[in-house]
This record gives structure tokens, sequence and C-alpha cells, in this order.
């Protein structure tokens, strides 16, 4: 039952990522939102319970990018493994925490499409446009990053309390 | 044997060797068709992309429609603008192109004649309906002196019978107290040219036994000593010979619209002099086709 508040998550979040935003403001310069729910799932729910999501995440990413397929997989598997395995070390209601995390998201994301571009020997080379996307991306996920994080795990904890209330349990927001 | 973080360390190892692989195998296709999952899960999405993307086109083309609506309002309001300017230059220039044929038919008219004339513009006209006379913008100080004879190409308008320091009154030619020695041009038959103050004049004391018929043309004699010989004043409308009388009663029918007279000439010196070539047929319309 979990599942179901991650996926109409997941949906929102590719339908604002491949229509809302391209039509509404710009679709080459915006950042990947899925990284924050991976994010999310990384700072509080349980492994058992995030791996299966972050991978149909990845994989209905890479479902609608035109890269590699499992550039998107590959990217939030390990940025997933990344904050599971720092965050006992941090508090996970820290902004400079959920800063770094997003930032560190976007990085990877970037660094794993050039991985993928030279293993498929694409002649690439930082251009000063690719630059610029890959800061003004950096830029604005670290600007609405945070509000995007915090809608998810508002909207997790009413599904939450609306759980609790119809069926007793609940998903328990605090567990790591 | 191994400790459970060994483990973890090992099996990511592991994973991240097969990611590699599997990336590498990936990235070096040419198409990135995705798996069977994929199209599932672009089956699920699709209907959500398709909602979205006509919910923001139909928001969007209302909104745009509504500043569409208001720019188009905006534009309609300018263009009606600069309608109306480019109306008032269109009329400005048609103004100005009628007024250049005036003054080119002045200036042919001028050539024609021997005496000096002078140009004037008419200013207003007779307050009362019952007298014909008009006021030009030259004067005393311009050299019109009253008496002088004011013509038109077309033919005779008037004298003048006021001259004031920087404007002159015109009696017209169809005004009742205006007289004018004419004869018919093709016969010379001599009379008095008079007004009748509607629009129209008699040729008056012709005698029965001229020969005078309708679209005759009757012209200035120049034997008043105030109109030029020669010029044109109108044409026959109507004969009427009345038995008892011995003149015959000739309605003439001015060669001049008086209603449209805008501008005029005013022959400065006494007209003993004769008019040469002046042309037989009206340059104007003819006043039976009006």
């Amino acid at each position: 039952m979990t599942y179901l508040v991650y996926i109409p998550i997941a949906i929102v979040l590719i339908v604002m990522q491949t229509v809302v935003l391209p039509v509404l403001f710009f679709a080459e310069r915006s950042y990947d939102l899925m990284i924050i729910l991976v994010l999310f799932l990384g700072f509080y729910r349980p492994g058992t319970e995030s791996l299966p999501v972050v991978l149909v995440a990845g994989i209905l990413s890479d479902s609608f990018s035109g890269g590699p397929f499992g550039l998107c997989t590959t990217t939030y598997f390990w940025l997933f493994v990344g904050v599971k395995m720092l965050i006992p070390l941090f508090h996970a209601d820290s902004w400079l925490v959920l800063f770094v995390g997003i930032l560190s998201g976007v990085v990877l994301e970037h660094g794993t499409v050039w991985l993928a571009l030279t293993m498929r020997r694409t002649p690439w080379h930082l251009s000063a446009e690719s630059f610029r996307t890959a800061v003004f991306q950096i830029v604005w996920a670290l600007l609405t990053g945070p509000f995007v994080f915090h809608m998810i795990k508002g909207f997790v904890g009413v599904w939450d309390i609306w759980f609790k209330k119809r069926f007793g349990s609940s998903l328990d927001l605090d567990e790591v | 044997m191994f400790s459970k973080k060994m483990l973890i360390v090992v099996v990511l190892i592991v994973l991240f060797f097969f990611n590699m692989t599997i990336l590498n195998v990936t990235s070096k296709r040419d198409t990135a068709s995705p798996t069977w999952a994929g199209r599932v899960f672009i089956y699920v999405v699709d209907p959500f992309q398709r909602a979205a993307i006509h919910s923001i086109r139909f928001v969007r083309s209302i909104w745009e429609d509504y500043f569409y609506l208001v720019t188009v309002a905006k534009e309609n309001k300018r263009l009606r603008s600069e309608l109306g300017r480019c109306d008032e230059q269109i009329n400005r220039y048609r103004e100005m192109e009628h007024f250049n044929t005036r003054l080119r038919e002045f200036l042919r008219f001028k050539k024609q004649t021997n005496s000096e004339v002078l140009t004037a513009e008419v200013i207003s006209k007779d307050a009362s309906a019952w007298y014909k006379t008009i006021m030009i913008d030259k004067g005393l100080r311009d050299g019109v002196e009253k008496g002088a004879p004011v013509v038109v190409p077309q033919g005779i308008a008037g004298q003048v019978i006021d001259a004031m320091e920087k404007t002159s009154k015109v009696l017209l030619v169809i005004d009742r107290n205006s007289a004018v020695d004419g004869l018919v041009q093709r016969t010379r038959a001599r009379g008095i040219v008079k007004g009748d103050a509607y629009g129209s004049c008699i040729f008056q004391y012709a005698l029965r036994k001229e020969d005078i018929k309708p679209e005759d043309i009757i012209v200035s004699s120049g034997m008043d000593g105030i109109y030029p010989k020669g010029l044109r004043l109108g044409v026959v409308a109507d004969v009427q010979n009345i038995r008892s009388g011995i003149f015959q009663e000739v309605r003439v029918v001015p060669f001049v619209d008086f209603e449209k007279l805008e501008e005029v000439l005013v022959v400065m010196h006494t007209p003993e002099e004769i008019l040469e070539d002046l042309p037989v047929e009206p340059a104007g319309e003819d006043p039976f086709k009006r």
C-alpha cells in the first residue's frame, strides 16, 4: 500500500518534468525532479521499501528520456545508496544536508551522462553552453528543490495521517 | 566469515560493475528504446501527460485569447485612429489636388487675358439668402478697386462693390442688383444679363427679332465699361417670345457654379482690352448636365 503514495508522486513529477515545465518555463535547463523524490526516500524511508520505488522511478524516467536506458536508474540508485550510507551520520531535517543532497544528485546525474557519453565514445567536450546549463540546473535545483522536497514530505505526511486513520498504521516518516 | 558491512560493500561493488556493464551496453545502442517495463510506464503515464498538456493548453489558450483580445482591441483603436488620420490626410491631398486643378485653370486663364489679374480667395458668402455677394481676401492694399470685375476660368463671377483694406465685397452676377452688358456669341444679339436671385440670370432687352436659341452662349460685350469683352457669362436655357412685347425673355444658366466658388480672379485694370483666344466651349461642367 505504501507504493500507492509514491506512484502518484512519481507520475506527477514526471508529468511536471515532461509536460508542465517545458510548456510553461524551460525544458533543457530544468533539473530532474525525480532526484528530489529519491532524496526524500533516502532520507526518510527504509531501504527495502524505497529501493523498488527508486528503481521504478529510474525506469520511468529512462522511459521518457532520449538517453541510454538505465542512465536515470543508475543515477537514482547510486544517489539513493549514497544517501542511505551517509544519512546516519547527519541530521535528515538539516537544510544544509538537503542542499548538499540536491547538489550531489544533480552533479551525479551530470556525471552519469558524461560517463555514458564517454562509454559511447561520442566526441564530447564541455562547451560553454553545457557548462551554463549545468550551473543553471544546479542553481535552479538549489532554489526550488527544497520546496519540492517539502511538498513531497507534506503530501506523504497527509497520506500517512489518512492511512493511519483508515487502516490503523502509518508510514512513520521518522523511520530511517 | 564476512561481516554485514563487508557483505554490503561487496554487493555494492558487484552492483556497480553490473550497472556499468549494463550502462555500457545501452550507451552503445543507437536508439534509446525503452524496455517492456518502460513501455508499461509510458502507457500508464501517457493519459496523465495528455491530461496535463490539454489542461495547460486550454488554460493557456484562454489566457492568450484574453490578451489577444485586449491586444486586438488596442490595435483596433490604434488602427482606427490611424485610419482617421489617413482619411484626413487623403482629404487634404484631394483638396490640394482640386486646388491645384483650379490654380492651373486660373493660370491658363491668366495667360489668355491681356489684363492683369489678382487671385483672391473667397472667405465668406452673403449672410442673407436674398442677396448674392461674397467676401474675398484681397482689398485696397492689394490694389483691388471698387468696380473691378471678378472672373473665374468658367466665366464672369461678378464685380467688386466695396473694397476695404484687406477684403473686398463682390456682387455676383446672379444677384438681382447685378447687370452685365452681354451678347449672344453666335448671333451677336445684345442684351443685359441680370441676376434673378435663384442661381440663374435673365438676358433682358433682347429684341424679339433676334435669333436666340437654347444652348447659345452669352458673353460679355465690354460695352458696360466694367467687364472685359468676350468673357463668358452663361448658356441660354430657354427662350420665351412674348407676343405683345418687343423683347424676348431669355433665361440664362451661368457657367460659374457659385455654390462652389472658392478662388476668383480680380481684373485689376479697366477692361477696355479685349480678351483673346477665350475658349468657346465651357471649361467647367456643362450647366445643363448638372
